[in-house]
């Protein structure tokens, strides 16, 4: 059976529609070089528009779409949904803590999470690991002068 | 002969013991750095540039040289083994790189990358020696005309990396067109596409997207379908050194990105992308192995990474000649001439001769030393590979939050990360090429700025874009690379097919 | 030679851990190595030095939007801290209409302003263009024929042509205003013939005059500069004043102690050799101007821009 994903031609629809309504809100010409602000977001908005129709009508002929190639891959391309929402978890981690928990232990979390959907099941050596290595990137950076902020922002430090 | 004398005064006093040392320094840290997504050269000689208050100024421009050439070099280890460029110039360099990495010849992609780098190093460096001040002159003759006729041509690197459908490969073209558009329009001050949000004012940073999409996509992908008991390849599997077919197929890309690289570097609008996005393309036209693109060939790693480097010697050019700095890293480099109350420019060479000659002998300097460096290491890093993947893809996404979270410390760019690493993943999955989405985001708005600044010149007259010899010459060009090509197709399928139905569109 | 090594590792890393009492809370709302970066960074290095405030700083850059991001950050979080200072500039006082910013500066508390860049018109070395009176009768005679290059439109450099524009009787709204991102690409463009004139800091188009590159017909500043062979725009009969200054604010709802405190180490700094050693190194101007003077300056500069940029049509 193959695979219709006709909503990935409907989200690049979908934004195309949205560079286009914001593009019309903005001048399409300039009065010296003619091209205004407005002129590319329109084209491009137009452009995805168009790109998506096409994909929807290939997906309708039943174009298939191969997945890319990459390293330790399974043979049969089997797809481990828990193992996607750990690693996903962990990269949606920082948004929540790096600013009220700090760098510190907002990366330790993540490389639990990254490490446990590896298939690593010794979470507290990982834990150990995580902090250590968090804590070493921390102070070198910090160091050198990137500014990763406080250890611990929530007791002021 | 005033370069001679002057060269080799430079070379008595960046051979002295205590400055090798500092040359090894700077080579040393600009590796270690440059290896780390997000934090480039310009980060690091900026982080670095305090030091300049302890130590004198021959002393820190030839540590400098070294985290420069360093720092440039360094990205490309990423790109090879683990498919995560950290700066732009080193994005067509993880095209081939990582697949030849996959094949257990991550070595030789290194080699071949280190051996690059040297010899357009070196090239440069003679470059900046003898012909500089010629060079320089290229940045008065360019119009943005010009300008953007040269970026046309490189929107053309985009078809050799489409993929296998057109429809997708524009579809992720577009999408980093549009990304390209977020942030205030320098010409007439709107926002666009910022959506409200103060973040985004600026644009989308590039370097947020690009590791996004390759690191957070790449990790949430092989995530998804890691088997735990899949026999691991040997990284190592192809030696750790180059083969001498390696070497012959080596050789002429390392020249072609040398003298790509450099005087695109020299332009005051040039910067490392164009040069890479254009050697890729070349050699991929020029290459007897057609068919290993995409599957790993070495000259697709051999010539973007001598036009990257070479692009970055060509940024001293306007700098040390004209005192113009054309690049963030020029900038801080500038900075640190003034720290030490120097002024670059023609007065220069003249004033501080010494100085200027030591920091040119220490390029040769630092070059060789990384090439010392690195060559040994190769096999080294290749077994970084021998990491578990559990701790070898937390690290990355780590080194990817220093590289994000560091650079502003802005919430709305972990939020991007996030977002732009799923889009990563879907890609993957979809069979959507990635790296038309970058070359989209960093081309167009570029060539957007040329195209209207020749508008705006020309008061709207579109016929300034061939009203150069230079823009006449690469429009034309760049009209006959597209039409040539289809007016053939075209030909072909109708003799075939005489319904003219072509699914390759 | 290795103890050189040693004493600047150790030196920095000093640096990044002063944990000394209660370092200052300092913002640059710009990239390192930028403009706000040095004015933030750099009186703090004069006041170590002599002695005034030696309790360390941590700096945060922050840039974007023209310093607004940084601004908003800094009032968000430093409200009443009366160790919180931040570096900003006149940039700062158009990007803040620019963007619409929510957080403006009415919303921090002056302290000083520090330094000056004059700024410059110039136009190609065999451009017909002699001076400013051949310059505005260009305009007048073809406004979109005589292409302008300079910084981010509405910036400083844009502002300068816009007064011009005014002062000449022309619709500032009108101008052929091309934005340069950095001053290499504008000094190049105007040498190369792309430009008809262009407009920057003495400091960034001074080089490529003495090189016969670029010819400078005027000074934005009131009088001469020195080493400069050009009028100002006053004198050439254009009352147009235009600086590329530079300051310090302090933390909103600062305790007028704080304020006294501030504004009494400043003024000793800037009476120090180390402060007059920063500025010649930089090629900054001193335009020392302190507590309720500057208050007033900033004012003045509020309306101005404002009035200006609504003329030119960038702000509505």
């Amino acid at each position: 059976m193959t695979e219709r994903p006709y909503w990935i031609a409907a989200g690049t629809m979908g934004w195309g529609a949205i560079v286009l309504i914001k593009a019309a809100e903005l001048p399409q010409f300039d009065q010296h070089a003619y091209v205004g602000p407005g002129f590319l977001p329109s084209a491009i908005g137009a452009g995805l528009v168009l790109l998506g129709l096409m994909l929807a009508l290939q997906i309708r002929r039943g174009v298939s779409f191969e997945e890319q190639g990459a390293e330790d891959v399974n043979d049969d391309h089997s797809v481990s949904w828990k193992a996607l929402g750990l690693a996903a978890a962990a990269c949606a981690l920082p948004m929540l803590t790096m600013k009220p928990l700090g760098f510190v232990i907002t990366c330790a979390g993540c490389f639990v999470l990254i490490a446990a959907a590896f298939k690593s099941r010794r979470w507290a050596l990982d834990l150990l690991l995580g902090l250590g290595f968090s804590l070493l990137c921390w102070w070198l950076f910090r160091k050198l002068g990137v500014q990763l902020g406080g250890i611990l922002p929530l007791m002021g430090k | 002969m005033d370069s001679i004398t002057g060269l080799m005064n430079g070379f008595s006093v960046a051979l002295q013991p205590q400055n090798l040392m500092w040359a090894f320094v700077g080579t040393f840290m600009g590796t270690a750095i440059g290896v780390l997504p997000g934090i480039g050269p310009a980060l690091t000689i900026a982080l670095l540039l305090p030091v300049t208050v302890y130590i004198e100024p021959t002393a820190a421009f030839i540590m400098f040289a070294g985290i420069f050439y360093g720092a440039m070099y360094g990205g490309s280890t990423t790109s090879i083994l683990l498919n995560t460029p950290g700066e732009s110039g080193a994005m067509m360099t993880a095209l081939e790189g990582n697949k030849m990495a996959r094949q257990g010849r991550g070595a030789a992609a290194l080699c071949t990358a280190a051996l690059g780098s040297f010899v357009a190093g070196t090239i440069g460096t003679l470059g900046i020696t003898f012909l500089a001040p010629p060079i320089a002159e290229l940045a008065f003759i360019f119009r943005p005309q010009d300008y953007f006729g040269l970026m046309l041509l490189a929107f053309l690197s985009v078809s050799v990396v489409m993929g296998t459908s057109k429809v997708r490969g524009f579809i992720s073209l577009f999408l980093g067109l549009s990304l390209g558009l977020v942030g205030i329009d320098k010409a007439s001050g709107l926002q666009r596409l910022t959506f409200g949000v103060p973040d985004l004012m600026d644009g989308v940073e590039m370097t947020v997207v690009l590791v996004s999409l390759f690191a957070i996509g790449e990790t949430l992908y092989v995530a998804s379908r890691f088997g735990l008991h899949k026999p691991n390849l040997n990284p190592l599997a192809g030696g750790i050194w180059m083969t001498k077919q390696d070497w012959k197929r080596s050789w002429k890309p390392w020249l072609r990105g040398t003298f790509l690289g450099f005087p695109i570097g020299a332009l005051p609008a040039g910067g490392a992308e164009i040069p890479t996005f254009l050697s890729y393309t070349i050699e991929r036209k020029l290459t007897k192995h057609p068919e290993e693109f995409g599957q790993g060939a070495i000259e697709g790693v051999a010539g973007p990474e001598a036009a990257n480097n070479a692009a970055a010697a060509g940024v001293l050019v306007p700098l040390l000649t004209l005192g113009l700095p054309t690049s963030a890293t020029a900038a801080i480099l500038l900075a640190a001439f003034q720290n030490y109350g120097l002024q670059p420019g023609p007065m220069l060479f003249i004033n501080s001769g010494d100085l200027v000659w030591g920091l040119i002998a220490s390029l040769y300097v630092g070059n060789l030393m990384l090439l010392i460096l690195n060559l040994p290491l190769a096999g080294l890093w290749v077994r970084l590979l021998f990491i578990p993947r559990p701790y070898l893809y937390a690290g990355i996404l780590i080194f990817s939050l220093v590289g994000i979270w560091g650079v502003s410390n802005s919430w709305v760019d972990l939020a991007m990360m996030f977002g732009v690493g799923l889009l990563g993943y879907m890609m993957r999955v979809y069979d959507f090429p990635i790296a038309p989405v970058l070359i989209g985001l960093i081309l167009g708005p570029m060539a957007e700025v040329q195209m209207r600044r020749a508008l705006a010149v020309g008061q709207g007259d579109p016929l300034i874009f061939v009203s150069t010899p230079l823009s006449a010459v690469l429009v034309a060009v760049s009209v006959l690379i597209v039409v040539v090509p289809a007016a053939l197709h075209w030909r072909r399928t109708r003799k075939i097919d005489p319904t003219g139905e072509s699914s390759s569109i | 030679m290795i103890r050189t090594v040693f004493a600047t590792t150790l030196a920095l890393s000093l640096s990044g851990f002063a944990a000394l009492a209660d370092p200052a809370v300092v913002m640059a709302p710009g990239g390192a190595g930028g403009g706000y970066d040095a004015m933030a960074r750099l009186p703090f290095d004069a006041m170590a030095k002599e002695g005034i405030f030696s309790d360390g700083a941590t700096f945060t850059n922050k840039g974007g939007a023209g310093g607004t991001i940084g601004l908003a950050e800094f009032v968000g979080a430093n409200r009443g801290n009366d160790n919180a200072v931040m570096s900003m500039g006149v940039i700062m006082v158009g990007g803040i209409l620019l963007n619409s910013s929510p957080v403006t500066l009415d919303d921090v508390t002056p302290l000083v302003r520090l330094t000056n860049d004059t700024g410059v018109v110039a136009v190609a070395t065999d451009s017909p263009i002699q001076n400013v009176a051949d310059l505005v009768a260009a305009m007048k005679a073809d406004l979109g024929a005589v292409s302008i290059g300079g910084g981010s439109a509405g910036g400083v450099d844009h502002i300068v042509m816009a007064l011009i524009a005014k002062e000449s009787g022309l619709d500032a709204a009108k101008l052929n205003y091309i934005p340069f991102d950095s001053g290499a690409e504008t000094v190049t463009a105007l040498g190369g013939g792309t430009l008809t004139v262009a407009v920057s800091g003495v400091s960034e188009f001074k080089s490529m005059a003495e090189a016969g590159r670029i010819r400078i017909i005027a000074v934005t500043s009131e009088g001469r500069v020195e080493g400069i062979d050009a009028p100002s725009l006053t004198e050439a009969g254009i009352p147009v004043v235009v600086g590329n200054w530079r300051g310090i604010v302090g933390a909103p709802d600062m305790t007028p102690e704080g304020r006294a405190m501030w504004l009494d180490r400043f003024a000793k700094m800037h009476d120090s050799a180390a402060w007059k050693e920063i500025l010649a190194k930089q090629g900054w101007e001193d335009a020392y101007l302190a507590g309720d003077d500057f208050v007033a300056f900033l004012n003045d500069e509020k309306t101005r821009i404002g009035a200006i940029l609504k003329d030119a049509g960038l702000v509505k």
